[in-house]
């Protein structure tokens, strides 16, 4: 008789998941808001599962923009160097500080409690030009040339397409949730 | 849940476990704070030991490397300091490199697994020790017989995935 073989057993995972609060305004009142469901790309991923081997602290988690123009999709294997699919938007200044060549930074609540962490203090970009919109990022990168070896941890696509004009601004929180299932 | 997977072999009946595991939520933060926050990360190696039958009741998601009302540690097993377990990471999902093995030196009976990592700081290798951080547990339905003499190696595999929320 023939032995039945044994189905493999399925395991379950380490979730992680969150979202990007977004508030934009013009002219100083508020324009939209939009909560934004991520993704975490594959990079994200080993890097959290990594910390069970042999965590590295990564510091200066920076937001970014996702330009509208000539936008295809967001990828699983996105990094920051390498993101077929997307181009990022760049023309804006931070606000907290003026810095035309930095990103907004993610600063981080701390510690992690109930298994959440989320936005501590909001940073903000202000528009230099008119704009259009696809979505939003979050990085191990605050300054935007600097792109080789970094993580894209997060990609967040807004409902639809948002405009902008020069002097516009985007406050972005995020948080991060993890469980498992 | 991921999972251990758990063979002994030596004096008695030999037995093999597959126990899914419960991921403590001290373990939890933990993860999330060392990748995004600077958290003192976890930091190899990461320790497995064995949960006793004796006193056992239950394993919670609340518990901690401090405090596990439900549970005690069995350390009847050659050496002052709990095995290491090390991994390999392929496709965001860890594997067992080298498992964890246990040579007994009493009878006794086993109820699950461990695993905690010292973040660092110094302690949570040592037999019995409170000090790290708990990663996860895993008990069996019931208790499994070993006797002096014989070996339980343990593997440990989880594996992590991106959710929308």
């Amino acid at each position: 008789m023939k032995k039945k073989r044994k189905p493999k057993p399925k395991y379950d995972r380490v979730l992680l998941g969150g979202w990007f609060d977004v508030v934009a305004r013009e002219r100083g009142k508020v324009a939209w808001r939009e909560r934004v469901k991520n993704g975490l790309t594959e990079a994200a991923l080993e890097l959290a599962i990594t910390q069970l081997q042999d965590g590295e602290a990564t510091l200066n988690w920076g937001f970014g923009l996702i330009d509208n123009d000539d936008f295809e999709e967001l990828a699983f294997t996105d990094t920051l160097e390498t993101h077929a699919g997307w181009t990022e938007f760049t023309d804006y200044t931070v606000v907290e500080t003026g810095s035309a060549t930095a990103r907004p930074q993610w600063t981080p609540t701390h510690p992690v409690t109930n298994q959440l962490i989320t936005t501590d203090s909001a940073s903000t970009f202000e528009m230099t030009v008119s704009a259009t919109l696809a979505g939003v990022f979050l990085c191990n990168s605050v300054i935007k040339s600097i792109v080789l070896e970094k993580i894209c941890w997060a990609t967040g696509l807004f409902d639809a397409p948002r405009h902008l004009p020069i002097g516009g601004t985007i406050t972005s929180g995020y948080t991060c949730a993890i469980e498992v299932g | 849940m991921p999972f251990y997977e758990a063979t002994y072999r030596g004096p008695g009946k030999p037995w093999r476990l597959r126990l899914r595991n419960t991921i403590a939520l001290e373990g939890l933060d933990h993860l999330l704070g060392s990748a995004l926050d600077a958290q003192a990360p976890f930091s190899r190696p990461t320790y497995i030991s064995l949960i006793a039958e004796t006193g056992f009741t239950e394993i919670s998601d609340e518990d901690t490397a401090a405090s596990h009302a439900g549970w005690q540690e069995f350390t009847d097993y050659i050496g002052s300091t709990r095995p290491v377990y090390s991994s390999t990471l392929d496709n965001a999902t860890l594997t067992t490199s080298t498992p964890a093995i246990f040579t007994l030196t009493a009878s006794g009976s086993i109820r699950g697994f461990f695993m905690v990592n010292n973040v660092g700081l110094a302690g949570a290798n040592s037999k019995g020790s409170s000090a790290g951080v708990l990663w996860s547990m895993a008990a069996s339905d019931e208790s499994h017989s070993v006797s002096r003499g014989g070996v339980i190696t343990v593997h440990y595999t989880l594996k992590a995935a991106g959710g929308h929320r």
